[in-house]
C-alpha cells in the first residue's frame, strides 16, 4: 500500500548492507577457502594467501592448491565425530530442558496482571545484561566440591560427601539452561501474550476443562513461539564455547571448544576453518528454519 | 490452570525460575563483601576486595579498554542497526530483501566461535594489525542485528500516517524522519545502544579472536584469572559489573517511559 | 489566469482536475479511469462503501500514491508527479496522526516550520488557529491528554495552518462518538463556509455526506458513478447502486407499456393496472423494455379508505411495524408476495399488523432505472 518511501530504501540499506558484506559474508568465504588449503607452520599458519585476486595464473595455482585433506581428517578422526555428536546431543537436551522450564515461566508472565507483565519480562531479561562470564563463574563457585551448593547440602545434613557436579556434563547443562533461559522465555511470552484471553474463555464456555482448554487452544497457538525459542537456543548452543570450557570436564567435547583448541592451542587454522564450515553446514537447516519462521511472523503482523 | 487466569502453579513456576536466574548473581554480590579469602567461608563484612580492585592495574586497564571498545562499537552498531531497521520497515518488498534480512540476523544465531574465526582470518588476509579497531569491528557486526530487532519492533508499532502527516505538512522526507520518526523511536534506539554496549562489554569469544597481543579486554582478563583460580577480587569486579548493568537497565526504563519528552 | 467571474460554482474553473486517473495495487484496480473536477470553494464528498477506492483517490490527491495512468491538474498545472510536501493541499487523517511527542501548539505549528515565516508570525498563526478551533487553553497539552473531539480539532487546525488551497478529510467523523458527530458535522460545514477553503471529505456514511457536502461524488469499485448535489443523487440516482447506497429504496421490476406527456406507464406486480412514473431525463426507455422502478419508503403514502381512486394506488398487507419515534416503519406484502418498506408519519396508527391497507405514490416520487 505505502508507496511514498519507495526508492529511498537503497540509500538507507547501503551502509549496513556493505558492512555486513565486508565483515560477515566475505570473512565466511575466506574461512571456506582456507578450510581447503593445507596446513603450514609459517605465519600466518596457512597457505595460499589472498593475494593476486585478478591474476589468472594465481587463480589456477589457487585452485590446484585446494584440497579436501582437512575434511578427510575431520571425517577420519573419531574425535571430531564425537565432538559433533555430543554438541548436537547437549544442544538438543538443553533445548528440551529450556522448553520445560521456560514454558511455565512464559505462561505465568502472560497470565499475570497486565501492569505486572513489563516488570516480569524485565526481570527475566536483566541477567542477560550482566556478564555471562561472571554468571558462569558464579556457577563454578556454587557447583565445585567445596562450593556453596555442597556446603548447603552438607550443612543441612542431606549428604555426607560432596557431590561432584562441576566438570561434568550435568554442570554444562545447568550452565546452558541458565544462560539461555531468557532466549526461550521471550519468544514464548510473545506468542502467548498475543492470544486473546477470550479464546481460552470461549473454550471453557464450550465445555473444555482448564487443562483441555490449555492443550487444545493455548498450546497449539504457542507452537510458533516455541519453535522460535527452540531455534534461537539450539543453534548457538551447538557452537557454545565458554560454558563447556568453564563448567565441563576434559571429556565434555563440543564443537565450539574443539574449534577453539584447534585454533589457539594447535594453531591449525585450516583445520579450525574446516570445523567451522562443518558446523555451519550442520546449522544451516535450523538457521533457515528460524528465518522462515521470523519472516512468517513479520508478514503476519504486517 | 483456570481459563487464562493466574494460578498457584503459574506463580510457583515463575518464582522458581526467577530464583534460578537470580540466586547466583546475589551470591556473587554477597561474597564480594566477604572478609575471608576463602570463597565458601563467611568471614564478616568487608570492602577489602574492592580496595584491592583499585590497586589492580592490569584489571583497571582492561576495564577501560573494554569501555572504550563498547562505546565505539555500540555507537556504530546503533547507527547501522537503525538504518537497517528503517530499510526493513520501509521496503516491504525490494529485490534481495530475503538475502538482506538473512544477512542481518545471521550473526545473532551464528555461534560466536565461527564469527570470531572468520573475522580473524579476514583481518589476517588484509594484513591488519589486530587491536582496538578489529575488536570494534567484530562487536559492531554482532550487535548490529540486536539493534535492528529492537528498533524494527518499535518502527512497526508506529503509525505510518505520522510520517505521512509530516510530509503532507511540508516537511521533506528526511526532515519528517528526523522531526517525527526519530524522536518516537528514540527509546528503542537508546535501548539498542545499551544492549550493544552490554554485548560488547561482555564478549569474550569474539574479542579473543579479533584482538591482538596489546589489547586485552576485561572479559579476557577475567577469563584468564578464573582459569587460574577464583579470587575474591573477581567477585568484587563482578558485583560492580552487575551494578552497572542494573544502572543501565534503570536508565533504559526511565528513557522508554511513555509520555516522556523525547 | 483563471476566470472567476462566474458566480455559480458550476461555472468556475476547476481547482483540481483528475483526468482519467487509474491506480492498481498488484492486480486489483483501486481507481479505474476516473475523471472528476473539484471546484474552487466547494465542499465535495467522496462517498462509497469500503474498498471502493475513495481513500486511494484521497492519497492520490495528497501525493502519497502516484497514478499508473492519467493526470492530476491543479489550476491547470500538472502535479501528478509532485511530491506530497510540495503540494499546496493538506490532509486530515482518519486517525488524526497527531504527533504524540509534541504539544497541541507544536502540532498545529509543525507545518509552519517549513514555511518562510518569522518566529512571531508563526506564533500568531498558531494562536489564530487554536482560537479558530477553540483550543487556546489546551495549547501546551499532549495529544494523549485531550479528548477525542479535541484531538479532531487539533488535527483540523494543524491541516489548516498552512492555509492550503484544498483540505482533504479522511473519514473526519468516524472516530467520534455518535452524539459528537452531528455537532462536528455542522461545525465543519460552518468553518468551510467561513474560510472559503475547498474541502474534500471521504466517507462511507451517506448521512454524513448529505449533511455536509455541496456535492457528492459516489464511487463504486474504483469508478465514479454519479456526482451531483445531495438532492440530485438522492432523488435522481444514476443507477441501482446509488439508489440503494443513499438511503433505503424499494426496487420494483416492471415493463414499459407506453409513454405520454412525460409519463411512462409501467406494468408492475404491485397491482393489476399499470403505474404512472415520471420519464427519466436523458434516457428514453422504449415500449416493452424491462426497467426498475425505484421508490423511496417515505414517498409511499397510506391512503385513507380502502376504495381510494388515486393514481398508483395498490393494496398491501402489513407484516411488521417498527415505531422509531420520528417515523413508523412498515413492512408490507403486495399482491405478488414481495415485500416493500414504507416509512409513514409518526401520527400513523399502530397495531395493524395483519391488516390490509391501501398505499399510493405520486408519479414524480418514483425513478426509473435500467
Amino acid at each position: 500500500m505505502r508507496t511514498v518511501s519507495r526508492g529511498r530504501v537503497w540509500p538507507v540499506l547501503a551502509l549496513p548492507g556493505l558492512w555486513l558484506a565486508a565483515f560477515f559474508l566475505l570473512p565466511f568465504a575466506i574461512v571456506a577457502k582456507i578450510s581447503l588449503s593445507e596446513s603450514a607452520t609459517a605465519q600466518p599458519p596457512y597457505r595460499p594467501q589472498l593475494a593476486g585476486i585478478l591474476d589468472a595464473a594465481a587463480w589456477r595455482a589457487f585452485l590446484e592448491g585446494l584440497g579436501f585433506d582437512n575434511y578427510r581428517l575431520l571425517v577420519a578422526d573419531d574425535l571430531y565425530w564425537s565432538a559433533g555428536l555430543s554438541s548436537l546431543r547437549i544442544a538438543a537436551l538443553s533445548t528440551v530442558l529450556l522448553a520445560l522450564i521456560g514454558y511455565p515461566m512464559a505462561l505465568a508472565i502472560a497470565r499475570a496482571p497486565e501492569r505486572w507483565r513489563p516488570l516480569l519480562v524485565a526481570l527475566t531479561v536483566v541477567p542477560f545484561w550482566t556478564s555471562l562470564l561472571i554468571r558462569i563463574y558464579a556457577w563454578i563457585a556454587i557447583l565445585k566440591p567445596e562450593g556453596w551448593l555442597n556446603g548447603a547440602l552438607i550443612g543441612a545434613g542431606l549428604i555426607r560427601t560432596p557431590l561432584s557436579i562441576l566438570n561434568t556434563e550435568a554442570a554444562v547443562l545447568i550452565g546452558i539452561v541458565y544462560a539461555y533461559l531468557p532466549f526461550m522465555v521471550l519468544p514464548l511470552y510473545g506468542s502467548l501474550e498475543r492470544h486473546d484471553r477470550a479464546l481460552v474463555e470461549a473454550a471453557s464456555d464450550l465445555g473444555a476443562s482448564p487443562l483441555r482448554a490449555f492443550w487444545t487452544v493455548t498450546f497449539p497457538l504457542s507452537l510458533r513461539g516455541l519453535a522460535a525459542g527452540a531455534l534461537l537456543c539450539f543453534v548457538p548452543i551447538v557452537g557454545e564455547f565458554i560454558i563447556p570450557d568453564l563448567l565441563g570436564g576434559s571429556d565434555t567435547l563440543m564443537l565450539g571448544r574443539t574449534l577453539w583448541s584447534e585454533f589457539f592451542a594447535n594453531r591449525d587454522w585450516p583445520l579450525a576453518s574446516a570445523v567451522a564450515v562443518a558446523m555451519t553446514l550442520i546449522l544451516v537447516g535450523p538457521i533457515l528454519a528460524h528465518r522462515a519462521l521470523e519472516a512468517r511472523r513479520a508478514e503476519g503482523r504486517a | 490452570m483456570s481459563a487464562g487466569r493466574s494460578t498457584p502453579f503459574n506463580a510457583a513456576s515463575l518464582a522458581l525460575g526467577l530464583a534460578f536466574l537470580y540466586v547466583p548473581l546475589l551470591l556473587v554480590v554477597a561474597f564480594s563483601f566477604n572478609a575471608s579469602r576463602l570463597a565458601t567461608v563467611w568471614g564478616g563484612v568487608s570492602v577489602r576486595w574492592y580496595a584491592a580492585l583499585l590497586e589492580n592495574g592490569p584489571l583497571k586497564e582492561a576495564a577501560w579498554l573494554s569501555v572504550r571498545i563498547a562505546v565505539v562499537s555500540a555507537t556504530l552498531a546503533t547507527v547501522l542497526g537503525t538504518l537497517a531497521a528503517v530499510a526493513l520497515a520501509r521496503g516491504r518488498r525490494f529485490p534481495g530483501r530475503t538475502a538482506f534480512t538473512g544477512m542481518i540476523y545471521a550473526p545473532m544465531v551464528m555461534p560466536e566461535v565461527i564469527t570470531g574465526l572468520s573475522l580473524l582470518l579476514l583481518f589476517v588476509a588484509l594484513g591488519l594489525d589486530r587491536g582496538f579497531w578489529t575488536v570494534v569491528v567484530a562487536h559492531t557486526t554482532l550487535a548490529l542485528a540486536f539493534v535492528t530487532v529492537i528498533v524494527l519492533a518499535r518502527l512497526r508499532e508506529l503509525d505510518p500516517e505520522l510520517e505521512e502527516a509530516a510530509i503532507d505538512l511540508g516537511a521533506t522526507p528526511l526532515a519528517a524522519f528526523v522531526t517525527v520518526t526519530l524522536p518516537l523511536v528514540a527509546p528503542a534506539v537508546a535501548g539498542g545502544f545499551l544492549l550493544a554496549f552490554t554485548l560488547s562489554f561482555d564478549d569474550l569469544v569474539l574479542a579473543s579472536f579479533a584482538s591482538g597481543p596489546g589489547a586485552t579486554t576485561l572479559p579476557m582478563r577475567i577469563y584468564s584469572s578464573v582459569r587460574l583460580g577464583v579470587t575474591p577480587e573477581v567477585n568484587a569486579a563482578a558485583s560492580l559489573m552487575v551494578l552497572a548493568a542494573f544502572a543501565a537497565i534503570g536508565g533504559a526504563a526511565v528513557l522508554s517511559r511513555p509520555g516522556r519528552r523525547a | 489566469m483563471i476566470d472567476r467571474s462566474g458566480t455559480a460554482a458550476a461555472e468556475r474553473a476547476p481547482l483540481i482536475s483528475l483526468d482519467r486517473v487509474t491506480k492498481r495495487f498488484g492486480r486489483a484496480l483501486a481507481v479505474d479511469d476516473l475523471s472528476l473536477s473539484i471546484r474552487d470553494g466547494e465542499f465535495l464528498c467522496l462517498l462509497g462503501p469500503s474498498g471502493c477506492g475513495k481513500s486511494t483517490l484521497l492519497r492520490l490527491l495528497a501525493g502519497f500514491e502516484t497514478p499508473d495512468a492519467g493526470r492530476i491538474l491543479l489550476e491547470g498545472r500538472d502535479i501528478t508527479r509532485e511530491p506530497p510536501h510540495r503540494r499546496p493541499l493538506n490532509i486530515m487523517f482518519q486517525s488524526y496522526a497527531l504527533f504524540p511527542h509534541l504539544s497541541v501548539a507544536a502540532n498545529v505549528g509543525y507545518g509552519l516550520r517549513w514555511l518562510p515565516l518569522t518566529r512571531a508570525e508563526r506564533r500568531d498563526r498558531v494562536a489564530e488557529m487554536l482560537r479558530l478551533v477553540q483550543l487556546e487553553e489546551l495549547a501546551e497539552r499532549r495529544p494523549d491528554r485531550i479528548s477525542g473531539g479535541q484531538r479532531q480539532r487539533v488535527a483540523l487546525a494543524r491541516a489548516l495552518a498552512r492555509q492550503p488551497r484544498l483540505l482533504l478529510l479522511d473519514e473526519p467523523l468516524t472516530a467520534l462518538d455518535r452524539r459528537l458527530r452531528e455537532e462536528t458535522r455542522t461545525e465543519l460545514k460552518a468553518l468551510q463556509a467561513k474560510l472559503g477553503t475547498t474541502f474534500v471529505t471521504v466517507t462511507h456514511d451517506q448521512e454524513e455526506a448529505m449533511g455536509m457536502a455541496d456535492r457528492i461524488a459516489v464511487m463504486e469499485r474504483g469508478r465514479l458513478v454519479q456526482a451531483g448535489s445531495p438532492r440530485e443523487v438522492y432523488e435522481v440516482p444514476a443507477n441501482r447502486f446509488v439508489a440503494s447506497f443513499l438511503g433505503e429504496v424499494n426496487l420494483i421490476s416492471g415493463r414499459v407499456l407506453d409513454r405520454a406527456d412525460g409519463l411512462l406507464r409501467v406494468q408492475t406486480p404491485l397491482c393489476e393496472q399499470a403505474v404512472m412514473v415520471a420519464a427519466p431525463q436523458g434516457r428514453d426507455p422504449a415500449e416493452g423494455d424491462l426497467v426498475q422502478v425505484a421508490l423511496r419508503p417515505e414517498r409511499i403514502g397510506l391512503l385513507h379508505g380502502l376504495a381510494g381512486d388515486a393514481p398508483n394506488a395498490f393494496a398491501a398487507e402489513i407484516v411488521a411495524e417498527t415505531y422509531l419515534g420520528a417515523t413508523l416503519h412498515l413492512r408490507v406484502r403486495v399482491a405478488d408476495g414481495s415485500l416493500l418498506r414504507v416509512a409513514a408519519g409518526p401520527a400513523t396508527a399502530t397495531g395493524r399488523v395483519g391488516r390490509t391497507v391501501r398505499l399510493g405514490f405520486a408519479p414524480s416520487a418514483a425513478t426509473i432505472l435500467d
